[in-house]
């Protein structure tokens, strides 16, 4: 029964979604929301990311901010896409590295190798 | 088991890659190129022997369950250098209510053919990678070269079937799939993406993005995703000990009984090396284990000082006929187990051979397939390759 259970491969897709990974694969680094910063819906410039984060309603104005012209603190933003308030981003993902174990360039995590 | 030369397919990698694997060759540091997927040369084992490897695969994780229970009915995870208070109450939570586990591997020492039994060398079942190669490129291999043999590979089906029976005990919504957006090499988005394929295929509705990208409503106490839709259930191929030492650990731990998360937390019992020692201990002698030792290498000749939470074999030390050999890295300050070293058999051949790695894959819990890499020197290091396998006898 047990040899039964190994053949068995009735179904093996390997397309749609895995396919697309692959296709959009590409190397997008650490960007930490590089693009992303908080805007004061007022007037539409760039504040500091604490506003953003702040789940008070006295901070309403304050919403994240994706795409566009704009980046730096009192710049004015356009063209881009007004997101969220009140949420933060970024708190995990501060080691930097791959986190799996033992495939191929990531892992390694094998034979003796820790 | 035997190692055996073959001719590659004709185009094996615009097939591996058109299959999902996004590295099938490794750029070393110095700018030459080897392969990671290799197929001009497979590993051949007989029924009999992948019988009794799935005996072992299934009795070493009956004993690493012990192993945890043995960690939380003693109050041993000072051991394991996990010493906040919240972490260690989240794990016992845990363990106690035993959500849901997907997947895990272990990494054994195997040589066939001289009668000794598999040796269990660590088991990762927080993120275990290498899992696509496994599934579908080697079945792919081996449906294109040898379709009359068999393999030992159901990871696939066992996936899928996994996700169906763990819908009933997962919130409504759409499962989210995390993963390291700085790991550039592809393989932690890869693997990711493959299991929520895998999710998919179960009727799920998966939602892959990355662990950078998870947000934090405070208002509602809820992590969210871009969309701003509550994560009930995570996939991450990202480890604890890193989610619970950032800055949305403290959140991660508060919204325990939230967000479910998979792997759960109790697997941090388990990836962490001190298994190996705390094995060693409950079950000396036993003759799938290794000697090992957490106050250091005792009566040890021969061993290798592995850091508790190390990866791709950095920091490691292989101390051996009175010499050491070190890998570099930054791990260890969390501490080592010392293990006997048992150096990976040789398997020779006319391409130079390798040293063979037997990654045995469990899948909720039951032995579900064979994954296995090779390497040149006594490390199973990131320029390792994985080398498919038959069953053929």
């Amino acid at each position: 029964m047990r040899e039964q259970v190994k053949r068995q491969r009735a179904k093996l897709i390997a397309g749609g979604m895995l396919s697309a990974a692959v296709i959009g694969w590409g190397v997008t680094g650490c960007s930490h929301d590089d693009h992303d910063r908080c805007v004061d819906t007022r007037d539409n410039t760039v504040i500091p990311d604490q506003y953003c984060k702040d789940t008070s309603t006295s901070t309403g104005y304050a919403h994240w901010y994706r795409g566009g012209s704009g980046f730096k603190l009192g710049q004015h933003v356009s063209g881009g896409e007004v997101g969220e308030h009140g949420v933060a981003r970024g708190g995990f993902g501060g080691h930097g590295s791959s986190g799996g174990e033992g495939g191929g360039h990531g892992g390694g995590e094998g034979g003796h190798g820790g | 088991m035997r190692r055996i030369e073959c001719r590659p397919r004709d185009g094996w990698q615009d097939a591996v890659e058109s299959q999902g694997l996004v590295f099938p060759v490794t750029t070393k540091q110095d700018g030459s190129v080897v392969p990671y997927w290799y197929e001009s040369a497979h590993y051949s084992l007989t029924m009999a022997e992948v019988d009794a490897l799935e005996d072992t695969t299934a009795e070493l994780h009956a004993m690493c369950l012990a192993a945890a229970e043995h960690i939380v009915a003693r109050d041993r995870f000072a051991e394991l250098g996990i010493t906040d208070p919240a972490v260690v109450r989240a794990v016992r939570e845990s363990w106690s209510g035993r959500p849901p586990s997907l997947y895990s591997r272990f990494d054994l020492r195997y040589d066939g053919d001289d009668g000794c039994t598999a040796k269990l060398l660590e088991y990762n079942a927080d993120t275990p990678t290498m899992l696509l190669e496994s599934a579908i490129c080697q079945w792919y291999w081996l449906q294109d070269t040898r379709p009359e043999l068999d393999q030992w590979n159901s990871l696939h089906e066992r996936l899928v079937d996994a996700w169906q029976q763990m819908r009933v005990r997962l919130s409504h919504g759409p499962v989210h799939f995390v993963y390291a957006e700085c790991d550039e090499s592809g393989e932690d988005f890869m693997t990711s993406s493959y299991v929520a394929e895998t999710a998919e295929q179960a009727g799920l509705s998966p939602v892959v993005l990355p662990v950078e990208k998870i947000g934090w409503h405070a208002a509602s106490g809820w992590f969210v995703d871009l969309d701003q839709t509550r994560m009930r259930t995570v996939f991450k191929l990202y480890p604890w000990e890193w989610l619970v030492a950032e800055d949305f650990g403290p959140q991660a731990l508060a919204a325990f009984d939230r967000t479910q998360w998979i792997e759960p937390i109790w697997k941090m019992l388990l990836s962490n090396k001190a298994l190996l020692a705390i094995l060693w201990e409950l079950y000396p002698g036993h003759p799938n284990l290794l000697p090992a030792y957490l106050d250091g290498p005792r009566d040890l000749k021969d061993y290798v000082a592995k850091p508790l939470l190390g990866r791709e074999g950095a920091s490691i030390r292989i101390v051996t006929g009175g010499e050491h050999f070190e890998q570099p890295g930054d791990y260890g300050q969390e501490g080592y187990v010392y293990q006997e070293f048992s150096p990976l058999p040789a398997f020779p051949g006319g391409d130079g051979g390798g040293r063979a790695v037997l990654g045995s894959w469990l899948v909720a819990g039951e032995p579900a397939g064979l994954g296995i890499r090779e390497s040149d020197g006594l490390v199973t290091d990131t320029y390792a390759r994985f080398v498919p396998h038959v069953i053929d006898g």
